[in-house]
């Protein structure tokens, strides 16, 4: 029963996909169009990817060292930065806004199983 | 009534009452402001320091948090597309394509005064018509409650921009997103696939992160280098001025009173306000085609309605002791707390802490209006930081907010999926707009519904023999209805002008 419902789900999902990727074809065909922006798909699924990573290991390494990694590389993937305003900015991410929750707002981020 | 109002006079301006009135507005401020934490988290956490207080001082410190709160939403609609409260989303429409264009400093400015207008009307309401208005409260039962957020719903054609069916599509799936969780009737779960986190339905602080800020932050990423960073202007070149509210005015007062009349009706809040004076100042504006694109106007209807929720949430409350909102409930334990029980005879024996709050709330938006023009200078330069710099600090914002809410990863894990499906809406052009009404006003509209078909034992009938449930249907389809006859009617005129020339 489950599996049915997940599969018209499934259907529905693939169908509105369709119909929306139908559409922006049609879309681009149009002569009068202001040319749009390069999209880079990699990078978006790169962040995407790095997100999906960072919620994977956050019970792990805890916020703090996570939180650096993950800053670390939405840097090196968006690019046109040097390496210490990315050490700058991983940790100016991490374990102040870590304290500074905890301190004077009393909310508490996850820690980790490895490194607390 | 007189010695009353002198005694809140005096009460209020004492050093240590004001000094509680610009803490409360900063902590509001930095709460508001910040995605994931709200408004009501930020009451909560100040409600055991009024513990030790007296009544009134109390009462005042709750007040300025519970302004500024409401207000600084609009912050980070305005600068990161991330409503910081739910009555922000529509704050975001117009905002964040305004920031885009490098008017932030425009949008907050007008969002700044629109406000604690809104907030300064809602506080007169509340000083002089809160009896009466608490007897409008009274009678609204489900069968109006449904009409209302019914009439709500009809914004979603409003808001579909160029297509209405892809509109449509979008309120559809945001109305299969609110029907996830437990059945506010039988208590059966719907669509949780049997996770616990999903028994509460789909956060709806997790999904506006996502939809607006996740999504917003892939789109960038997506871009070019050179182009993934906002317009850089001369923030200094620009001030914050009444000047900018001026155009406004009738926008606000309107936005205002339809904030103050939805505030009083217990259940309902200032995101079905923001919505309906939205649309009202979009059908009533000169330039309607500038809605959702940049319009100052839009920014004025929100905030007004939002912040003209604030005082008038508290009538019902304090009048009849029916919290209109979470936070009023939490307002209603710390009167509680404080051995005051909320009612009419509060009104007779506590008249001075009556008038004590309505005037804190007058002085709460004042001083959020100083406190605001310092900040707001500071805010706004952060559409100039480079976009290497600024997205990580969005991304850390919207995943330690997106945990905060229910203190578990589950959140962030919506965040992210619902960036993702925002990502596809931006790439699509399906208008999220829609979705997010039909996400806040889905729940309100089904509960209501089945609560009204209940009383009636299953009779639809109720919605049309009760006279304020009549009146909003009429006017849902006078609403819906008219743009198609009047535009008939044009084309009717024109086809008669063409024959007779």
């Amino acid at each position: 029963m489950l599996s049915q419902k997940s599969n018209q789900v499934l259907v529905s999902l693939y169908m509105i996909v369709c119909n929306s990727l139908s559409n922006s074809k049609i879309n681009s065909l149009e002569p009068n169009d202001i040319p749009q922006e390069e999209t880079r798909y990699s990078r978006i699924f790169l962040a995407f990817f790095a997100v999906a990573l960072w919620i994977v290991v956050v019970p792990y390494l805890g916020f703090n060292i996570s939180m650096m990694l993950l800053v670390t590389a939405t840097m090196i993937i968006i690019g046109h930065c040097r390496w210490w305003q990315i050490a700058i900015m991983a940790l100016a991410l991490s374990f102040p806004i870590n304290h500074l929750l905890a301190a004077v707002l009393k909310v508490y981020l996850p820690s980790g199983s490895i490194f607390g | 009534m007189i010695e009353n109002f002198y005694y809140a006079i005096s009460t209020v301006f004492l050093w240590q009452n004001l000094l509680l009135i610009v803490v409360g507005t900063a902590i509001g401020m930095v709460f508001g402001a910040l995605p994931g934490l709200t408004v009501t988290l930020a009451v909560t956490l100040v409600l055991p320091f009024t513990f030790d207080l007296p009544p009134e001082s109390g009462i005042i410190l709750l007040t300025g948090v519970y302004c500024a709160g409401t207000y600084a939403g609009s912050i980070s609609a305005i600068l990161i597309n991330t409503p910081g409260t739910p009555s922000s989303a529509a704050t975001a429409w117009d905002g964040y394509p305004l920031t885009k264009q490098g008017r932030s400093l425009e949008a907050l400015s007008v969002g700044l005064h629109a406000s604690v207008l809104g907030g300064l009307i809602s506080a007169v309401a509340l000083i002089f018509f809160a009896p009466m208005l608490a007897k409008t409260a009274l009678a609204f039962g489900p069968a109006e409650r449904f009409a209302l957020t019914f009439f709500g719903l009809t914004i979603i054609a409003r808001v579909s921009g160029k297509s209405l069916p892809k509109g449509l599509i979008s309120a559809l799936f945001g109305l299969l997103i609110a029907t996830v969780g437990v059945d506010p009737i039988m208590g059966v779960p719907r669509f949780s696939f049997n996770t616990f986190y999903l028994y509460g339905g789909v956060g709806m602080i997790e999904v506006f992160i996502g939809i607006f800020a996740i999504a917003e932050i892939f789109n960038q990423i997506g871009k070019r280098a050179e182009a993934a960073h906002h317009k850089k202007i001369d923030s200094q070149a620009k001030r914050i001025r009444w000047k900018d509210i001026v155009p406004h005015y009738w926008t606000v007062l309107k936005s205002s009173v339809i904030g103050i009349i939805i505030g009083v009706v217990p259940g309902t809040g200032g995101s079905i306000a923001s919505f309906i004076a939205y649309d009202e100042a979009k059908r009533s504006s000169k330039e309607p085609e500038t809605f959702g694109k940049g319009s100052l106007e839009g920014v004025a209807a929100s905030e007004s309605a939002n912040n003209g929720v604030t005082a008038a949430t508290l009538i019902p409350t304090l009048t009849l002791g029916i919290p209109g909102n979470t936070v009023a409930a939490i307002f209603l334990g710390a009167l509680l707390i404080h051995g005051l029980t909320p009612g009419p005879q509060l009104f007779v024996n506590q008249g001075g802490l009556m008038y004590t709050i309505m005037v804190s709330f007058i002085m709460a938006n004042i001083v959020m209006y100083f406190q605001g023009r310092v900040a707001l200078k500071w805010f706004d330069k952060i559409v100039n930081i480079p976009a290497s710099i600024l997205l990580p600090i969005i991304l850390t914002m919207c995943l330690v907010g997106a945990y905060t809410i229910s203190n578990s990863l589950n959140g962030v894990i919506v965040a992210l999926i619902f960036g993702c499906v925002g990502y596809a809406m931006i790439k699509f052009e399906y208008p999220s707009a829609p979705m997010v009404i039909a996400i806040i006003l889905g729940g309100m509209v089904e509960e209501s519904m089945r609560q009204a078909l209940i009383l009636s034992d299953g009779s639809p009938m109720i919605f049309f023999t009760r006279p304020i449930s009549l009146a909003f249907f009429a006017l849902t389809v006078f609403v819906t209805f008219s743009p198609i006859v009047l535009k008939l009617w044009r084309k009717a005129k024109g086809n008669t002008d063409t024959k007779d020339a």
